[in-house]
C-alpha cells in the first residue's frame, strides 16, 4: 500500500467519486455505492469518509449553486486530485499484485487438505 | 408540483440537534443531503418512513469528525499546549534554581527513603511464601503447663507427634520432621578438605518435595532415602569438591564411622526462608546416632510441619487433635496439661514467645516493621508537605504568569493541568533521582544497617510498582493544591497593582509546618529512647565476664582434661574449663527436674548442660550457697549444681535449704544431691528472662573455655598449634566470647542504625522546607526589613522577628506530640524483660536539638537579610 492507508471504505468511496465524475456528491455517493455494492451505507459514514479524503488531499471538494430543492442549501461535489489520482493506482497495483503472486495451487481447493 | 398542504418536512427537533452539533463547514450540504434524501423518501415510501430514517441518519451523524470542534478538545491542539507546558515546566526549574533544587533534594530523598524501607518491609514479610502451597504449611507448636506454673511454648513438637498426626487426622496431607540443633558443630571432611560446619539439617526423605528448595542435582524423589545420603548446597559443594559434580563423592563426619555418599546439590537456600542450611542428612541417621531417642514422644528440638487441606480451621483441628492424641497416649500425670498447636509458616519469621526457634537470630519482631512501615510513611509525607509549602509560597512569584494566561483566554482547568502537569514532571525527575540514589547506595546500606538486601530482592516487579505508584500519587497530591491555588488568581487586579491578594492561607502553611516537624521529632525521640534501652541492654550486668575470653570447639573425643592442663602452663591463660554450653548459644537439652519425694506438680522444665571444674571461677559466676564442682571432692561426678532460679522454682526461696537435697531428672539421668547454688547468669541476652539451669560434672569436651590476660593473637596461636598437635585430624576452631554475645543485639542494633539513619534525613528533609520558606518570606519583606533599620531597629531584634513564628511552630509541634510519644514507646518497652524508665530529659534533649536545628536554618537567611544595607532595599523598586 505504499504511503497511502486507504481504508476499504474509504477506497470504495473515493472510486465511486472518480466514477461519478462531475456529479459527485453525498447523496449520489451514496445511492450508487448502496446500488452496485448491494450494502447499507449511513450518511454519516460517509459524510466523515469525504471528509478524511479532503483531509488526507485525495478529494477536493466544492460548491454547487443552490437550487430551489434541498431546502436552498448547495451540494457539495468533490473530485479526485492529482494526489488521489496516485492513492489510488498504487492501490490497484498492489491489489493486482498480490493477486499475480498467489501459486495456483492455493485455488486448487479440490485437492486442499 | 407545489401542494402546501402535503409537503412533509423533516423532524424540526433533530434538525435543530444536528445545527447544534455538526461542524459549520459542513452543516449546509449536510442538511441539503439529508432533505433531498427525505423528499425521495417521502415520494417511495411515505411520509413516515422518510422521517424515520432522518432521525437515525441524523443520530448516526453525531460522531467525531462531523461534530464541530468546538465540543471536541481539538485534539492537534492538546498537543501543542501540552507541549508548551511540559516547557514551561523546565523552564520554571532552571530560573528558580534554588527552589527547584530545594524542592528536587527533599522529593528525591523522601522518596528514596520510602521505597527502600518499603522494599525491605516487603522483604520481611515474604519470608517463606516461596513455598508450592504456602498457605497451607504449618509448623506444629507445642505447650505444656506444670502445676507450679512453669509453662513452655516450644517451637517444635516431639518426633512422633506429626507422624501420629497424619494417621489420625484426614485434613493433614503430609508431614515433614526437621532437625537443626543436632547438626551444628560438625566436622565434615572430604579428601583434605576439612572444615567445621555449623548449618546442617536433619530431614525426613520427602524434604525436597515437601519445601520448594530447588535441586541442581540428583532425584528429589530419591537423594534421601538412603541413610547415609547428603545433600549439599551449592557452595557448600564448591568448598569441598571444587567445580566437579560431587555426585557419588564422600564426605566423612566426625563420630559417625560411616561415609556420607553425596546424592544431590541442592540451589543455595534463598534468604527469605527460616529454614536454612548448607547440607541435608536423613532423619533416619539422626535417631541412629541416638539410637531410637529421636523416635519418642517426648524428645524436644525437633521441628514438625504438615501441609493441611485448605480451609481448615486450625483450632478446631488442634481441638480434635488434642481428643485423638490423648484417647492414644492416655492422661499424662497429675496436673501437667500439654496441647498442641498449629502456626502458619508465613508467621514464623516474627518473633514470637517460642523456645528453641530454627533460626531465632534472624528473626524479626513484628512491631519493628511496621515501625519501619510508619517511619518510611512519614519521611514520604515531609516531602511531599515540602512540595507543597515551597510550590504555595512561591504562587504569589507566579502570579502575573498566570494573570497573562487568563488574559489570553486560559480556561481555569488548563491552568490547573498545566501545574499538575508541572507537579508530574517534578515528580518524576525526583523518582529518577531518588532510584539514582538507592542505586548506588544500596552497598553502603547493607554495611550501615547490615540487612543483606541484594539487588535481588531490591529490584524486583515489586520495586516499580512502588516508584510508579509514589510518583502518580505524590504527583497528584501534592500537585493538587499548588495548582488550585496558583490558578485562582484575578488577573486585572494582578496586572493593574502588580502585587497579589493571594487567597491562600499562610494558615495551611503553618499547620503543614507543624506536621513536618511533628513527624521529624517523633523519629528523633524514639531513636534515642532505642538507644538508651539498647545501650541498657547490653552493659547491663549479665552476671559473668565476657572480655577476653577465648572458646575452642573441641574435638569428638570423651575426656578432655588433658587440653586443659597443657594449656593452662601458657602465660597468657588465667584459667580454663570445659563446658557442653556458652553463654550466646542456645542450651542442648532441657529436662524435668524435681526434688526427690516431692510431689510432681512441683516438676520444672529446665536447662541442662555439662561442665567442668573452674566453670564458674573462669566465667566469672558467684555461688551463692553451698559449692562449685572441686577435684577435693572425688564424688562430685554423683552432684548436681542447679542455679538461683531453678532453687526458687522448686518452692526454695532459702537457698540453704535446698543443699544437700536429692535432684531427681527425667530422661534417665541418676537422681543426685544439690550441692551448690549458682547465681542467675543472661545465658542468653538480656532480652530473655532467666531461664532455671541444672550443671552435672563432666570432662566431655564440646567446648573448651579459656579465659587470657590480654593478647588476642597469642592465645589463639596456641590454642591452635596445641590442638592441632593433639589432635591432627579435627578441624580447628574457635572464636572470642564476647564477639558471639554480642551478636544476639544485632536485630536491635540493626534497628537503631537504621532509625538513626532515617530520621536524621527527616529532619534534613524538614529542615530544607523550612529553608525554603523561610527565605521566601524573608525575601518578600525585604522591603520592610529595610524601613524597620532606618527607623532605628536592630539587627538582633529583626532577626527576632523574622525567626519568633517559625520558632513558635517547632515548640507547638514538640509540645503536641511528646505525650503520643511517650505512649507508645512506654507499650513497646513493656515488651522486653530488662528495661528503662522513660524520663522527661530525652524529651526536652530532643526538642531542644530540633529547636536549634530550626533556628540555624532559619537564621543564615534572616541574618544575611536584616545585616544588608537598608539602601540598597529601598532603593529597588
Amino acid at each position: 500500500m505504499g504511503k497511502y492507508q486507504l481504508g476499504e471504505f474509504q477506497e470504495i468511496v473515493i472510486l465511486t467519486v472518480g466514477v461519478l465524475y462531475g456529479n459527485a456528491y453525498g447523496v449520489s455517493i451514496k445511492k450508487d455505492i448502496e446500488e452496485r455494492l448491494n450494502r447499507k451505507v449511513s450518511v454519516g459514514a460517509l459524510q466523515a469518509a469525504l471528509k478524511r479524503l479532503e483531509q488526507k488531499g485525495l478529494l477536493s471538494s466544492a460548491d454547487g449553486e443552490s437550487t430551489k430543492t434541498r431546502g436552498g442549501r448547495p451540494k457539495r461535489f468533490f473530485t479526485i486530485t492529482v494526489l488521489g489520482k496516485k492513492a489510488i493506482e498504487d492501490t490497484m497495483a498492489v491489489r493486482v499484485d498480490l493477486y499475480n503472486s498467489i501459486p495456483k495451487i492455493a485455488f486448487d481447493l479440490k485437492s486442499a487438505g | 408540483m407545489k401542494d402546501s398542504n402535503s409537503n412533509p418536512s423533516p423532524p424540526k427537533l433533530l434538525k435543530r440537534f444536528l445545527q447544534w452539533f455538526c461542524d459549520p463547514n459542513l452543516v449546509k450540504n449536510i442538511e441539503g443531503d439529508l432533505l433531498e434524501l427525505f423528499d425521495e423518501n417521502v415520494q417511495k415510501n411515505g411520509k413516515w418512513i422518510a422521517k424515520w430514517h432522518f432521525v437515525w441518519d441524523v443520530l448516526k451523524l453525531f460522531r467525531p469528525g462531523i461534530i464541530s470542534s468546538k465540543y471536541q478538545g481539538d485534539k492537534l491542539n492538546s498537543y501543542g499546549l501540552f507541549k508548551h507546558n511540559a516547557l514551561m515546566t523546565f523552564r520554571r526549574l532552571r530560573k528558580d534554581r534554588l527552589y527547584s533544587i530545594l524542592n528536587l533534594l527533599g522529593l528525591s530523598t523522601g522518596i528514596a527513603a520510602f521505597i527502600l524501607l518499603f522494599q525491605y518491609i516487603q522483604f520481611e514479610n515474604s519470608f517463606d511464601q516461596f513455598h508450592v502451597d504456602s498457605e497451607n504449611i504449618y509448623r506444629v507448636n507445642y505447650e505444656y503447663l506444670t502445676s507450679n506454673g512453669t509453662n513452655g511454648f516450644i517451637a517444635g513438637s516431639p518426633p512422633r507427634v506429626t507422624p501420629f498426626m497424619k494417621e489420625q487426622l484426614p485434613e493433614v496431607k503430609s508431614y515433614i520432621r526437621v532437625n537443626g540443633y543436632n547438626a551444628s558443630d560438625l566436622m565434615l571432611s572430604s579428601g583434605d578438605a576439612k572444615y567445621v560446619e555449623n548449618n546442617g539439617l536433619f530431614v525426613d526423605e520427602n524434604f525436597l518435595e515437601f519445601f520448594s528448595f530447588q535441586l541442581i542435582h540428583g532425584d528429589i524423589r530419591t537423594c534421601l532415602t538412603d541413610k547415609f545420603s547428603i545433600v549439599v548446597s551449592e557452595s557448600t559443594a564448591k568448598k569441598y569438591f571444587g567445580n566437579k559434580n560431587p555426585i557419588g563423592e564422600k564426605i566423612e563426619i566426625t563420630g559417625v564411622p560411616t561415609p556420607f555418599t553425596v546424592t544431590g546439590v541442592a540451589k543455595d537456600v534463598p534468604l527469605n526462608s527460616h529454614i536454612q542450611f548448607d547440607f541435608l542428612m536423613t532423619y533416619e541417621v539422626l535417631n541412629w546416632v541416638w539410637e531410637g531417642e529421636m523416635e519418642t514422644w517426648y524428645q524436644l528440638g525437633i521441628h514438625g510441619f504438615v501441609v493441611l487441606e485448605p480451609d481448615v480451621n486450625i483450632d478446631s483441628l488442634s481441638e480434635k487433635f488434642a481428643r485423638v492424641f490423648e484417647q492414644e497416649r492416655g492422661q499424662v500425670n497429675g496436673d501437667f496439661s500439654q496441647s498442641f498447636s498449629f502456626q502458619s509458616i508465613s508467621n514464623i519469621h516474627f518473633r514470637n514467645q517460642l523456645q528453641f526457634e530454627l533460626n531465632s537470630e534472624k528473626q524479626e519482631e513484628k512491631a519493628t516493621i511496621q515501625f519501619l512501615l510508619i517511619v518510611g510513611y512519614f519521611i514520604l509525607i515531609i516531602a511531599w508537605i515540602n512540595y507543597i509549602n515551597l510550590s504555595t509560597a512561591r504562587a504569589i512569584d507566579r502570579a502575573k504568569e498566570v494573570s497573562i494566561r487568563k488574559t489570553l483566554g486560559a480556561y481555569r482547568k488548563q491552568l490547573i493541568a498545566q501545574f499538575i502537569l508541572e507537579s508530574f514532571i517534578v515528580n518524576l525527575i525526583a523518582c529518577f533521582f531518588a532510584l539514582l540514589i538507592i542505586f548506588l547506595g544500596s552497598n553502603y546500606f547493607y554495611g550501615i544497617t547490615g540487612i543483606e538486601l541484594t539487588r535481588n530482592y531490591l529490584f524486583n516487579f515489586s520495586f516499580l510498582e512502588v516508584s510508579i505508584s509514589v510518583w502518580i500519587l505524590g504527583s497528584i497530591v501534592a500537585g493538587l493544591y499548588p495548582a488550585f491555588i496558583i490558578s485562582s488568581f484575578n488577573p486585572s487586579g494582578v496586572i493593574k497593582t502588580g502585587s497579589v491578594t493571594v487567597r491562600s492561607n499562610g494558615l495551611l502553611r503553618k499547620l503543614l509546618v507543624v506536621l513536618q516537624f511533628a513527624a521529624s521529632i517523633t523519629l528523633i525521640i524514639s531513636t534515642a529512647i532505642l538507644y538508651k534501652q539498647l545501650a541498657y541492654m547490653k552493659n547491663k550486668d549479665i552476671g559473668f565476664e565476657l572480655d577476653n575470653i577465648l572458646v575452642v570447639k573441641g574435638p569428638d573425643i570423651d575426656h578432655g582434661r588433658t587440653y586443659i592442663q597443657e594449656l593452662s602452663s601458657h602465660s597468657q591463660v588465667l584459667s580454663a574449663t570445659i563446658s557442653s554450653a556458652i553463654p550466646g548459644k542456645n542450651f542442648r537439652g532441657s529436662i524435668f527436674v524435681n526434688i526427690e519425694n516431692q510431689a510432681t506438680d512441683m516438676e520444672v522444665f529446665a536447662d541442662w548442660s555439662w561442665i567442668d571444674y573452674n566453670y564458674f571461677s573462669t566465667l566469672d559466676i558467684n555461688i551463692l550457697e553451698g559449692r562449685a564442682f572441686s577435684p577435693e571432692f572425688g564424688t562430685d561426678s554423683l552432684g548436681y549444681v542447679i542455679n538461683e532460679e531453678t532453687a526458687h522454682l522448686l518452692g526454695y526461696d532459702t537457698l540453704s535449704q535446698i543443699i544437700g537435697k536429692t535432684l531427681t531428672l527425667s530422661d534417665g539421668h541418676s537422681p543426685h544431691k544439690i550441692i551448690g547454688v549458682a547465681e542467675n547468669v543472661n545465658h542468653l541476652s538480656s532480652k530473655n528472662a532467666v531461664k532455671p539451669l541444672v550443671m552435672a560434672l563432666s570432662d566431655w569436651p564440646v567446648y573448651y573455655v579459656i579465659k587470657f590476660k590480654d593478647d588476642h593473637k597469642a592465645i589463639i596461636e596456641s590454642a591452635e598449634t596445641l590442638f592441632k598437635s593433639m589432635y591432627p585430624s579435627y578441624a580447628f576452631d574457635s572464636f572470642f566470647l564476647d564477639e558471639l554475645y554480642r551478636r544476639q543485639y544485632e536485630e536491635e542494633d540493626r534497628l537503631s542504625n537504621l532509625v538513626t539513619i532515617f530520621s536524621s534525613l527527616a529532619i534534613f528533609i524538614a529542615c530544607l522546607g523550612l529553608f525554603g520558606l523561610t527565605s521566601h518570606n524573608t525575601l518578600k519583606r525585604t522591603k520592610e526589613i529595610g524601613i524597620r533599620k532606618v527607623l532605628g531597629a536592630s539587627v538582633h531584634s529583626i532577626l527576632l522577628l523574622l525567626s519568633k513564628e517559625f520558632m513558635f511552630l517547632v515548640i507547638l509541634a514538640n509540645v503536641v506530640t511528646w505525650p503520643i510519644i511517650y505512649y507508645f514507646m512506654e507499650d513497646w518497652l513493656s515488651d522486653f524483660a530488662f528495661r528503662i524508665s522513660i524520663e522527661a530529659p530525652v524529651f526536652l534533649f530532643s526538642g531542644l536539638i530540633v529547636l536549634l536545628l530550626a533556628y540555624l536554618t532559619v537564621s543564615s537567611i534572616t541574618a544575611r537579610i536584616a545585616r544588608a544595607n537598608p539602601t540598597s532595599a529601598l532603593r529597588d523598586e
